[in-house]
Formats: structure tokens, C-alpha cells, sequence
């Protein structure tokens, strides 16, 4: 499965910017939710600009910071050999701190690093889509997304990709135990419960971990 | 459970906040003005919850062919019924203006603020998340799963009637932390303004072995809202259910005793 998924990730990172505009066009049109979404965006963005500010350090060494990455990268795909998540394309986000909640919880300097380590990739978390009960499958389920996106447009998001239903239900969980508030932005599920760059989110269709 | 520790936990329990509802005026509808209602509603608790009489009140002041799902409003802002009624009070800096005067309407629902509410189930499921989500986050969910269905039934029913012992005795397992081995990560979600809420992984205790404060929490993760070296006045105020505490409270204290019942510690940051 890995191995399909890498092959595909080089053409989700090309094709997800026309995903994003994709779902723009959408929002402008028609529907209830996404006028949520785009409320829900708004405020995020608040918060996003706030953490630049406060994190100004951070961002004065961006650039120290980038030449770091690279290095790690190297490392830590090498150590990651062993296939985690065999995704070359994505390296950039398997070496983040901010994947696992050991690392940036036990140091504080691990922490202050985070936002950085997000920004490099332009406020966008990795997300990972697995099918519960009888859902259909994502052919495509890695998808990059900016971070400040809530739970409920994922909801959307999956309903149209999977082109079904506007009525059908899509329940969305995390670590197969929860399901997230609907207005919880994905950056805040990436830092909380996101693992090895990424953060897992299972899909179905009925009622699973209720 | 300590004998002050209860009495701490009732009393946060049983915190009221008395509100007056008045109908939107120009969603009324009959000849006849409704009068406005006065309920006392627990911190605690959610809207939907405990407003059944409010509709049924006002509803037969509406137009009985032109009207939807209730939803009220405090100065001209939709209030979260997702949010415990307490937050949505603290962050509406209402203390100074009792009783909190909230319009109700039945019309022109504001789809892009709030989630549909159509039943107490709705209610429940998000609740039970909550409550999931905070297992998550202390015990990697471990006590939550080992809970019979009819323990998260208990956990429920005692918040929607109201019933203290009959929640306690459900959730102080979920509140169990043995000596030396605190909750993995303290939930919280730090309201502000009109952000979304932060959240982060903190532990109760430092790598050090220290008891993480309320104080070191703010410090990681709202800096800004600190007094800055310089001056001694602070520009926010941080509340939690209604009070001002001191930074020097270990954050595995305040998550155990000042929780809202979906285990959440809901930090509300205000300016001063």
C-alpha cells in the first residue's frame, strides 16, 4: 500500500493546489457548511497571524532554520528506512518535530520549534484518510492541508471526493476513539494527536467509535 | 474523593447564572407582547439543554407557518450552544450586567456561526466526544474504553437531569491518577476572543519533575497575554468557571477540581 501511496503523493502535491481551488469555487457557491468553513477560516487566520508574531524569533531564523531541515531531512528519511511511512515527497513532513507528541511535549525546545517547523510548509498539515466499516476507499488519501481548515470542511471534503450524497453522513475520528468538535481546526488536531508528520483521520460512513 | 474535594466539586457544579430571554421583537408575530422569562441555568450545562420551557414559551408568540430551530443571541452574537453555558457567559463579560439578558429567536438561523442543534442526541454525541477526546488526552483513552455503555449513559443522564452524584460516580474514574503518575496530558481549550480555541499538549508535570502551573501553561501557550517585565498591569484577565486564579496552580489540581464535566478545562482570557 505504502509503496502505491508514495507514487501518488508526487502527483497530490501538484494536484492539490487545484483541489484547494477547487474547493474555493465551491464555497463561493451554494451551501450552508461552507459558508461555516469560511467563518471558521477567517478566525483561524487570526490565530495564525498571532503565532507569527509571537514566534517572530522563530521566523527571523527561518532561513537557519530550512538550511536544519535539509540536514535532518537526510537523516531522519535515512533512519525512517525501515518504512514508516515510505513516502519520499512527504519527507519534509515525516522530519517535523511537530508529528510526535512525545518529542514536543517532553522538550520545551522541541515545542518552540514547532510553529516554525509548520511554516515551512506554508501552514499546511499532512493528512492521512483511512475507510471504517464499509466506506468506500480514497484512491487518493494523503492530501496536504492548510492548517487552519476545520474538521467540518474535511466532512465536505471527503463527501465530494467521494461524490457522494450531500446528505450522507461522514463520520470523521480520530485515533479510531474520538470524534473531533466539528469547528476544531486540523492544526490544532496535527499538534494533539498528529504522529510521524501526519495526522491520521478515519472515515466512515455509519456511526464507529460513537 | 477528599471531603473538601467534593465540596470543591459541588460547588463548581452547582455554579447558576440567572438569565432573562426575551423574543426577538420583530419576530413577534401576535397581537399580544410575550413577557420575558427568567431561568437560573447551571454553568455546567449546555443551551439545549435546559431552554425546553424557553421555547415552549415564546414559540407560540412566532409565526406558526415561518419558523425554525431555536437559537439565541447576546448582543448581537449567536451563542455556541456547544459550549458549556459558563464559557459562553465568562466570555461574554456579562457578570456586570445581570441578569444576562439573551433574545431568542426561531427565525433567520445563522448557518455560518452555529451547528444545528435538532435534538438532545445532538447533544450527547458531541458531549461524549468531549468527553473521549480528554480520556484521550490523560489516560490515552484507556478508561474511557474500558467503560461499560452504560457508564457513558450514567456520565450523560447526570449532566442532563441535573444530577450530581450520579455524574461523579462515573467520572472521578475518569479523573483517577495514581500517586507519581499524572494525567499523560492536561486537557484544555483556551478560549479568546473570537479565535478559535488553542489547545496543545501540556503534561502536568515538567521534564524536571516539577507540578506544571497555570501560570507555565499561559506562558507556552499565550506569551502575549502576560504583564510584560516592565510594568506590573496585566492587559487580559484569565478566568476559569467565573474565577481569577492564581498563576501558581498546578495545572493536574485545576484539571481534576475546575473541569466542566466534558473533563475540558475551558480557560477563558479576557481583557483586563
Amino acid at each position: 500500500m505504502d509503496e502505491v501511496k508514495s507514487e501518488d503523493d508526487t502527483v497530490d502535491k501538484a494536484t492539490i493546489g487545484d483541489e484547494d481551488r477547487n474547493t474555493e469555487a465551491v464555497k463561493t457557491g451554494e451551501d450552508k457548511n461552507n459558508a461555516t468553513l469560511k467563518t471558521g477560516e477567517d478566525k483561524t487566520s487570526e490565530v495564525v497571524k498571532i503565532n507569527k508574531e509571537e514566534n517572530s524569533d522563530a521566523v527571523k531564523m527561518d532561513g537557519d532554520k530550512n538550511s536544519d531541515a535539509v540536514k535532518v531531512d537526510g537523516d531522519q528519511t535515512g533512519g525512517n528506512a525501515d518504512g514508516v511511512d515510505a513516502s519520499a515527497p512527504e519527507a519534509v513532513s515525516a522530519t517535523e518535530p511537530v508529528g510526535s507528541p512525545a518529542v514536543q511535549s517532553d522538550s520545551p525546545a522541541a515545542r518552540s520549534d514547532s510553529p516554525a517547523a509548520r511554516k515551512k510548509k506554508a501552514g499546511k498539515v499532512d493528512i492521512l484518510f483511512k475507510a471504517t466499516g464499509n466506506a468506500p476507499i480514497m484512491k487518493k488519501s494523503k492530501w496536504s492541508v492548510e492548517e487552519t481548515k476545520p474538521v467540518a470542511a474535511m466532512v465536505d471534503f471527503i463527501r465530494r471526493y467521494l461524490k457522494t450524497d450531500t446528505q450522507q453522513s461522514i463520520f470523521i475520528y480520530v485515533n479510531q476513539s474520538f470524534a473531533p468538535s466539528p469547528d476544531v481546526a486540523l492544526g490544532v488536531l496535527f499538534e494533539c494527536f498528529g504522529s510521524d508528520g501526519k495526522l491520521v483521520l478515519h472515515y466512515c460512513m455509519t456511526q464507529a467509535w460513537g | 474523593m477528599m471531603a473538601d474535594d467534593k465540596e470543591n466539586l459541588r460547588a463548581v457544579w452547582d455554579g447558576k447564572i440567572p438569565v432573562c430571554f426575551t423574543l426577538a421583537t420583530d419576530e413577534v408575530f401576535t397581537a399580544e407582547q410575550p413577557e420575558p422569562m427568567f431561568l437560573m441555568l447551571p454553568r455546567v450545562s449546555y443551551l439545549p439543554l435546559v431552554t425546553d420551557k424557553v421555547n415552549r414559551h415564546f414559540i407560540r408568540y412566532v409565526d406558526p407557518d415561518d419558523h425554525g430551530e431555536m437559537w439565541l443571541e447576546d448582543e448581537g452574537q449567536p451563542l455556541k450552544w456547544h459550549n458549556p453555558i459558563g464559557v459562553l457567559f465568562d466570555m461574554a463579560e456579562a457578570e456586570s450586567r445581570l441578569p444576562w439578558t439573551l433574545t431568542v429567536h426561531f427565525q433567520r438561523f445563522p448557518e455560518d456561526e452555529l451547528f444545528h442543534c435538532s435534538s438532545k442526541e445532538v447533544v450527547e454525541s458531541y458531549f461524549m466526544s468531549m468527553v473521549k477526546e480528554a480520556d484521550c488526552l490523560k489516560h490515552n483513552s484507556r478508561i474511557i474504553g474500558n467503560m461499560q455503555k452504560r457508564d457513558h449513559k450514567q456520565l450523560w443522564l447526570g449532566l442532563q437531569n441535573d444530577k450530581f452524584e450520579q455524574f461523579w460516580f462515573v467520572n472521578r474514574k475518569l479523573m483517577v491518577h495514581s500517586e507519581g503518575e499524572m494525567f499523560r496530558h492536561i486537557p484544555f481549550r483556551i478560549h479568546w476572543g473570537d479565535r478559535h480555541f488553542i489547545q496543545k499538549l501540556i503534561k502536568p508535570v515538567s521534564a524536571d519533575g516539577n507540578a506544571v502551573t497555570l501560570g507555565d501553561l499561559l506562558r507556552e501557550t499565550v506569551p502575549e497575554i502576560l504583564p510584560k517585565e516592565d510594568s506590573d498591569a496585566s492587559s487580559h484577565r484569565v478566568i476559569i468557571q467565573g474565577c481569577v486564579l492564581p498563576p501558581e496552580v498546578p495545572l493536574q489540581w485545576l484539571s481534576e477540581h475546575l473541569s466542566h464535566p466534558d473533563n475540558f478545562l475551558h480557560i477563558c482570557v479576557l481583557s483586563a
